[in-house]
């Protein structure tokens, strides 16, 4: 066949340039017996029944119930190593008898607001155990802006609850600025990380966009509500805090510019494909949050709903502000005003879920003073924490905790934890620095400190108190 | 992937009916075992699921799956040592329903047959790169990111084994 003498002595030129053209008889007609390759249709189908499965046993999670698998994750599911040393030394009784109390301790910590006496683990332990286990840059930082989320989150519930005041505020904003200013530093660690095809500068950017939302919501948010305040030290940490959350947006938004400059370098089609898959997000994103608003209408307040409809009308402006763009071939361009769209849609989401989350708490404030602190059988508007709580009555409360020596990344992490033993473990008594808040101390009989060092520093002081 | 709950599960099974048969195809070229092939084709569903209801967002589905497909596949390759060339017959034969190929039938086999044997005769790599480019269809940037090489790389490679299959269907 000349055909195949033809092609022999063509890649004995090694002739790279054909490579795409050669789509001559008998690669065609490989091609098509390698697509007659396939599952039967009974085959296909019962594979698809079992996917089916699988999808209904593991349903998408929400923020509601991940924050529950934050407090049961610390429980049950991730042990953590406390290998101290070489030797074992077995641990005091009483240490095994704090198990029984640790489990709960912690899960219950996880609904405390600044001023509770548990609040102090949910910071130092729940939370200081979470960064432990997000290990790359990418889910650490998400973590920490979620943290930061959630300190101004619970800001608003203490002003619902007139609890705010320039100590709890003092506490929740230095707590929240540390987040941000950790958001910003990792940031600039992953668009350092992954240069390859700018996937670094491309999840900066979107864990920025993020972080801009978060702090845009709650900025209007805590605006309004100092707006309806009626107490003067309550109006006064507000406005605390509300300049702490500007400035940190402006730090956001201007770090944001430098992004610009690693699209620059992407080629067009990298970028233009970049571009079209932002502009699906960002349809996608404000569809969603349109219907979470319709269905959230009747369950807010008017003025939340308007700020998150005209939210919802810049966003669309800002994709066909994008569409212009592409339509220009200014592909960079584009991608940033999508991901603007996407922003703003995630604000205006926020918006409404703050408002959501601020409302049930109010609900549940007046209810907390009829009944008992661990009495949520409450009939409408459980919030997080009621559903937390029933279920732990029913949750088991023995804990595993052992703290991974080599894995961690953060340097001089100060937990608090509570270790069990059935097997044995070792203490040092080295002293660490005292903490502030020693509130727990009553709630447990036996405390350990930890202190995570570089690399494979873990040093434990044991004690019994 | 939108985020409501509804659509996502809409989408996930709509990608499901369209991949299915795809990445299936391109599992059992490489492990030769239809049935294991059949399992790991539903692991890179629901591994992928497992990431989606976690509330991450993945930009392009296919490539993702293609990549978990492949680490799937290396895995597999890890756990269990190759045996050369099994079932060779089986794979063309049980993919057949009669229903379905009545009169095309045995002109598909022979097509079907030369095709797998010349696929299983390339190096592994040269294999891998060309089944992703030119029978899953996808670009040389998500073949890089799945196999975990740079863009050049994947070329040069796509290049030489095209030339090599050449000459395994020529001979």
């Amino acid at each position: 066949m000349y055909l195949c003498v033809f092609i022999a002595a063509l890649h004995s030129y090694e002739n790279y340039y054909v490579h795409d053209k050669y789509m001559d008889k008998e690669f065609e007609q490989f091609l098509k017996g390698i697509k007659d390759i396939k599952l039967s249709q009974k085959e296909k189908e019962l594979s698809r029944t079992r996917v089916v499965d699988f999808m209904k046993q593991h349903p998408i999670k929400t923020i509601a119930t991940r924050k529950q698998n934050r407090a049961r994750f610390f429980e049950t599911e991730r042990t953590l190593f406390v290998s101290i040393g070489k030797k074992h030394i077995l641990m005091p009784l009483t240490l095994i008898i704090a198990i029984l109390l640790g489990g709960s301790v912690s899960y219950a910590a996880e609904g405390a607001f600044p001023g509770d006496t548990l609040y102090p683990i949910k910071i130092t332990v729940n939370e200081g155990v979470q960064n432990l286990l997000a290990v790359s840059a990418e889910s650490k930082a998400k973590l920490q802006v979620e943290l930061a989320n959630e300190r101004l989150k619970e800001a608003e519930v203490l002003v619902i609850n007139n609890r705010l005041n320039a100590q709890t505020q003092a506490k929740v904003e230095a707590q929240f600025q540390s987040h941000a200013e950790k958001v910003q530093k990792l940031v600039e660690k992953i668009e350092k990380e992954e240069k390859g095809d700018h996937r670094g500068a491309r999840v900066a950017a979107e864990v920025h966009a993020n972080l801009e939302s978060v702090l845009n919501a709650h900025e209007d948010v805590l605006v309004r509500i100092k707006d309806t305040s009626e107490r003067e030290d309550e109006t006064r940490a507000l406005a605390s805090l509300i300049l702490n959350v500007r400035a940190q947006g402006e730090i956001a938004s201007s770090t944001n510019v430098k992004f610009d400059a690693a699209f620059t370098t992407q080629t067009d089609e990298r970028m233009q494909k970049g571009a079209r898959e932002k502009k699906k997000s960002a349809q996608n994103k404000i569809e969603e949050v349109k219907k979470y608003i319709s269905k959230m209408e009747a369950r807010i307040s008017a003025e939340a709903s308007a700020q998150a409809n005209t939210r919802i009308v810049s966003a669309s402006e800002a994709v066909v502000a994008g569409d212009v763009y592409m339509d220009g071939k200014m592909y960079r361009d584009a991608f940033n005003s999508y991901q603007t769209a996407v922003k703003i849609a995630q604000e205006a989401k926020l918006i409404i879920e703050i408002e959501k989350d601020l409302k049930v708490s109010n609900k549940n404030k007046s209810k907390v003073k009829e009944s008992e602190q661990n009495d949520r059988d409450s009939n409408g508007g459980k919030s997080n924490r009621d559903e937390r709580n029933e279920e732990d009555d029913d949750r088991k409360s023995d804990v595993q905790i052992r703290t991974n020596q080599n894995g961690t990344t953060t340097t001089g992490t100060n937990l608090k934890i509570q270790v069990k033993t059935g097997t044995s473990t070792e203490s040092h008594t080295d002293d660490d620095e005292e903490d502030d808040d020693k509130e727990d101390g009553d709630e447990v009989e036996t405390e350990i400190k930890v202190n995570v060092g570089g690399n494979s520093n873990l040093n434990v002081t044991g004690g019994v108190q | 992937m939108a985020q409501q709950p509804g659509n996502t599960h809409k989408k996930f099974i709509a990608i499901y009916d369209e991949l299915s048969d795809a990445l299936f195809r391109h599992c059992v070229l490489r492990i030769s075992d239809r049935e294991r092939a059949q399992e790991l084709m539903q692991d890179t569903f629901t591994k992928t699921w497992e990431y989606l209801a976690k509330g991450e967002t993945i930009s392009n589905l296919k490539a993702f799956l293609y990549r978990t497909l492949h680490n799937l596949i290396i895995d597999e390759y890890r756990a269990r040592p190759r045996s050369a060339h099994s079932s060779l017959e089986q794979l063309i034969e049980d993919g057949y329903e009669p229903v379905d190929h009545c009169g095309a039938r045995t002109e598909h086999s022979a097509e079907a047959r030369i095709a797998v044997e010349a696929i299983q005769k390339l190096g592994e790599s040269y294999r891998d790169v060309l089944l992703f480019r030119y029978v899953d269809e996808l670009s040389v940037q998500e073949i890089a990111r799945i196999v975990g090489e740079s863009e050049n790389v994947v070329s040069v490679r796509i290049h030489r084994g095209t030339a090599q299959l050449r000459e395994l269907l020529c001979a």
